[in-house]
């Protein structure tokens, strides 16, 4: 049986203060899922309303509408994932390299697989009036995409989760036998089921700012589309909360247990349930006031997520605590060691020949 | 390096850090910081002229870099970090410990350009007319400052690593704009870019101006002149870069170790920059004498040498910082220079968490095996052999692939029996007869082990797999014998 | 009796000569080449070929020089650029090649390399000498 490695930390100072680089990490971090969220999302209910358009007509519309957002949210998206990037591999450089090298095959693909999302996705958006008489394809383009956002999500909570297992490093052989470790399945299940909830705000946002005018020759009314919206935001968010609880209780054993995990995990429960009260009753409005409590709705949504990157950073800092001490101890001891053999030799390189 | 090591075997480890980066400067150059300029100007003229025509065109020009550089050019910028943190995790690990924040601000000018860019494209026919027009061409301006100013901030961080000592005296962000080799390449990559967005501006046009309308003459001609404006400051800017070059590498080798290899790629260079420069201006002359209009796939030669001369550029850019990934502190091999005299006195394996077990293939190739305990000792051996390698060799030398230490040996030693006893003077002197190799980061007896391993070659082409295919398992410190299981049932 | 064969294919000969801007100087400047080729004196050649660029420069010069003044345009910079560019280029090249060939020795790859491209920057500084009278070479249908 193998034990657990204890590998040593590059020996340079943080370029922050911790406390800095954390709020770099959760507060990016939450935007990019954000727009990872609507991105996903904005393809599986653009899927749903093409095939749905199939039959009724005026689908096809809705479908279109919500494949123009994906343009601009899929490159946001990209975008603000960069600075979670580096603050990850500033803060947790041990791990998440470790968590990448385990599994670089397919942390690499991912890489050509997004390239090949987003082009479909161009296709199927700039094709649409082209490809009108071939749903089929068109249909597939989208569906192709939905699949490629949908594997995509393994491959990161995959790593996030081998990050933070010390035990399983020497363990693992290859990406599929982490993405089997616990608990990515449930973790994943959580993160699917939000991206349509949080794309039915996305589509709310989308359509309370036009008229009726603007609405006319859609087929819809504008409370028709606002009360889509919120739907597709409450009934899966009614699901997270079997699903959530779920992935919170199968979180392997952390070393050390911090009781405030479970209060700010409980807060946003609490938060959550709030909100779909208010969405509950937003979805059975009257057309003349529905949409009046949508700032409150993202205001809610906000905190129930800040709370969520505050416990799961809590979280983490309680997985790894331990290890990280025992790194840090290595590292300085490994620095002592260097600098002692140093100066007991020198020159300190191998003298090249004249 | 204490990772579990991430190895490709055949197509080697560089390669897939230069195969994504490459691409990704192709599409930055060519299509973002050297195109948006020209796209901006197009539309200038256009408005100004009050012709429909140039905006036209300059809309479906950018619409194609749009497409590209949204999908391919950020994907592969991504694609940099995870390659380089893959391939060695300890160069830029420490990178950015002390480039963070200029990393970080190199980030929000990239926020600012994806906003940019996707309201640029996204607004062109809505912001059709009147004032909304002439706050899109600003906007169109703007854009293309930041593209330009992502360029200048990651050059300067790239300089920097190229810059020897400054690393070692002033770690910071500053000195990475004031270091030797900053301006020269700022200036050879500027017109490069504005060069390269041309030449596929022109290949463009036909595609979007029919052969018989006398705009698509105009249209080629007015790009041509932006191409032959720019061309010569690419020979200007590649000729201040060559000379700056020689000056920096001295530092980087012993005086005397100026290989002709190496001064033979960078003569090279410069021819490459002159033929790239004439392939360029030669069509881009003929485009505008000729009244018909030149051919499409005639600006593909201009195109190709471009790339050529973009990937003939950053190997050389990259070979300036051997044997060091950061200049005197770290060598490519991913150990600090201060490391050197606790490895040589305890051992490399000493230090080193995590191995990759013997594959069955390996353990067959076994030259003489002994049997009884001869048997297990000379399995451990192989084992840190092994081991070695993948600590010390790996992130530049496959087994059999490209740049194979099989090829090497072969070269060397030809098909004489590649025992230790023959091979063990050549590798403890390697770095001094190939400069660009770091010095070995071990003892004696850990040299032994790896030729007793590389021996191995000779006998098995079974390409090594790297710890995401085999996983890894906890190094057995050397001195204490425990059974060492070879991998059964493991691939 | 006249032999009207020969007649005729002289007066199509010049006839496709004049046809486009860039045959008849390319036809002189490929005899130039050839007998300066012939020579076997690189320095020789660099001189003589010297001596046909002056001329052409000085053409180009004082043509751009009327046209530019000629050009009362809303975009001075652009049609200013267009008008001298090209020529400065072409003069630039022809004197780099002509350096470059004068060093060597008459046989060797870079010679050969040198010739060509004076050959090529020639016929593109008789073109901008004479491009800025003909209107039509610049701004098809302006």
């Amino acid at each position: 049986m193998n034990g657990v490695p204890i590998p040593r930390d590059i020996p340079l100072p943080m370029p922050a203060p911790e406390g800095l680089l954390v709020v770099v990490l959760v507060i990016f971090f939450l935007m990019h899922i954000a727009f990872v969220n609507f991105m996903v999302g904005g393809a599986l209910l653009s899927f749903y309303y093409e095939l749905r358009g199939l039959r009724e007509r005026r689908y096809d519309w809705l479908a279109h509408e919500i494949a123009s957002t994906i343009t601009a949210n899929k490159s946001i998206a990209v975008v603000l994932g960069v600075g979670p990037l580096l603050a990850i591999n500033t803060l947790y450089t041990v791990y998440f390299y470790t968590a990448n090298a385990l599994t670089g095959t397919f942390w690499i693909s991912i890489v050509p697989l997004v390239v090949v999302a987003f082009l479909l996705t161009y296709a199927h958006k700039y094709l649409w009036h082209s490809l009108e008489r071939h749903k089929l394809l068109h249909l597939s383009l989208i569906g192709l995409a939905c699949l490629i956002f949908l594997f995509i999500p393994l491959i990161f909570l995959t790593n996030v989760n081998l990050m933070l297992l010390p035990r399983q490093w020497v363990e693992v052989r290859g990406f599929f036998s982490a993405l089997t470790l616990p608990n990515v399945l449930p973790r994943y299940a959580h993160f699917v089921i939000a991206c349509p909830a949080m794309t039915g705000l996305l589509l709310v946002w989308l359509f309370r700012r036009r008229s009726t005018a603007q609405l006319a020759g859609t087929g819809f009314t504008r409370d028709e589309l606002l009360r889509t919206g919120y739907r597709w935001a409450l009934w899966p968010t009614m699901a997270q909360f079997v699903v959530g609880p779920l992935a919170l209780f199968t979180l392997p054993a952390t070393p050390l247990v911090d009781p405030a995990i479970l209060g700010v995990f409980g807060a946003s429960i609490l938060l959550a349930l709030w909100m779909c009260l208010v969405l509950y009753v937003e979805t059975n409005r009257a057309a003349e006031r529905i949409g009046k409590s949508f700032a409150s709705v993202c205001a809610l949504m906000v905190a129930v997520l800040v709370l969520m990157g505050a416990g799961r950073h809590l979280h983490r800092e309680a997985a790894i605590a331990p290890h990280r001490e025992l790194v840090r101890q290595k590292t300085e001891d490994y620095v002592r060691r260097a600098e002692e053999a140093a100066r007991a030799s020198l020159p300190a390189e191998a003298p090249r020949s004249p | 390096m204490d990772f579990p090591v991430f190895h490709l075997d055949i197509l080697g480890n560089r390669a897939l850090v230069a195969i994504i980066a490459i691409l990704h400067v192709l599409v930055n150059h060519g299509l973002a910081v050297g195109l948006m300029p020209l796209i901006a100007l197009m539309e200038w003229h256009g408005v100004r002229k009050n012709d429909p025509r140039w905006d036209n065109l300059a809309y479906r020009i950018l619409f194609v870099a749009f497409i590209i550089t949204t999908t391919v050019g950020a994907l592969t910028g991504v694609g940099i970090w995870f390659s380089v943190s893959l391939v060695n995790p300890y160069s830029i690990g420490s990178l950015i410990r002390v480039f963070f924040w200029a990393w970080f601000v190199e980030w929000l000018v990239f926020i600012t350009e994806v906003c940019l860019i996707l309201a640029y494209t996204l607004t062109w026919k809505k912001w059709a007319s009147g004032e909304a027009k002439r706050r899109h061409v600003r906007l169109g301006f703007a854009l293309a400052t930041f593209s330009w100013i992502t360029m200048a901030i990651i050059v300067s961080i790239l300089g920097f690593m190229m810059d020897p000592g400054n690393w070692l005296s002033e770690n910071t962000l500053l000195a990475g704009f004031t270091n030797p080799i900053y301006l020269p390449q700022l200036a050879f990559r500027t017109p490069l870019a504005a060069a390269m967005a041309g030449i596929v501006a022109l290949f463009l046009v036909p595609f979007f101006v029919d052969r018989h309308d006398p705009f698509r003459l105009e249209a080629s001609r007015a790009i041509a002149l932006w191409t032959l404006i720019a061309s010569p400051f690419v020979l200007l800017g590649g000729w201040w870069y060559y000379s700056v070059i020689p000056g920096t590498m001295m530092e980087n080798l012993a005086v005397s170790a100026m290989t002709l290899q190496f001064m033979g790629w960078l003569n090279d260079f410069l021819w490459i920059v002159a033929l790239t420069v004439l392939a360029v201006l030669i069509t881009v002359q003929l485009t505008i004498v000729s009244r018909r209009g030149v051919p499409r796939f005639a600006y593909l030669l201009p195109l190709l040498a471009v790339f050529w001369l973009t990937g003939h550029f950053e190997r050389v850019r990259e070979f300036i910082r051997k044997p060091y990934v950061i200049g005197r502190y770290m060598y490519a091999n991913g150990l600090r220079v201060e490391d050197y005299p606790l490895l040589r006195r305890d051992g490399l394996l000493a230090y080193t968490t995590y191995s990759i077990p013997l594959s069955p293939p390996e353990i067959t190739a076994m030259p003489d095996r002994p049997t009884g305990t001869g048997y297990q000792g000379a399995i451990e051996r192989l084992q840190r052999g092994k081991d070695v390698f993948m600590t010390a060799c790996s992130r530049c030398h496959t087994t059999n692939g490209v740049n194979a230490v099989a090829t090497h040996m072969q070269r060397m030693f030809g098909d004489r029996p590649w025992s230790p006893s023959l091979t063990l003077d050549y590798l403890s002197n390697m770095h001094n007869a190939q400069p660009y190799m770091p010095p070995f980061p071990g003892t004696q007896e850990e040299l032994f082990d790896l030729a007793t391993y590389l021996e191995l070659l000779q006998r098995s082409a079974t390409a090594v797999a790297g710890a995401q295919q085999a996983g890894s398992v906890l190094a057995t410190p050397p001195g204490r014998s425990t059974a060492l299981r070879p991998l059964e049932g493991r691939q | 009796m006249r032999p009207h064969f020969l007649e005729d294919d002289v007066n199509w000969l010049l006839r496709w000569l004049y046809a486009g801007p860039l045959r008849l100087p390319l036809l002189n400047v490929l005899m130039l080449v050839a007998l300066l080729t012939m020579l076997g004196n690189p320095k020789v050649f660099a001189f003589v070929g010297a001596a046909a660029v002056l001329p052409c420069s000085v053409l180009g010069f004082s043509g751009a020089w009327v046209e530019s003044r000629r050009q009362s345009g809303k975009f001075p910079l652009f049609d200013r650029l267009l008008i001298w560019v090209p020529g400065a280029v072409a003069l630039a090249l022809c004197i780099m090649a002509l350096l470059l060939l004068s060093g060597t020795d008459g046989q060797s790859a870079l010679f050969l390399i040198a010739t060509a491209v004076f050959t090529f920057e020639m016929v593109m500084l008789l073109w901008a000498a004479t491009a800025p009278r003909d209107p039509t070479l610049l701004r098809p249908g302006a």
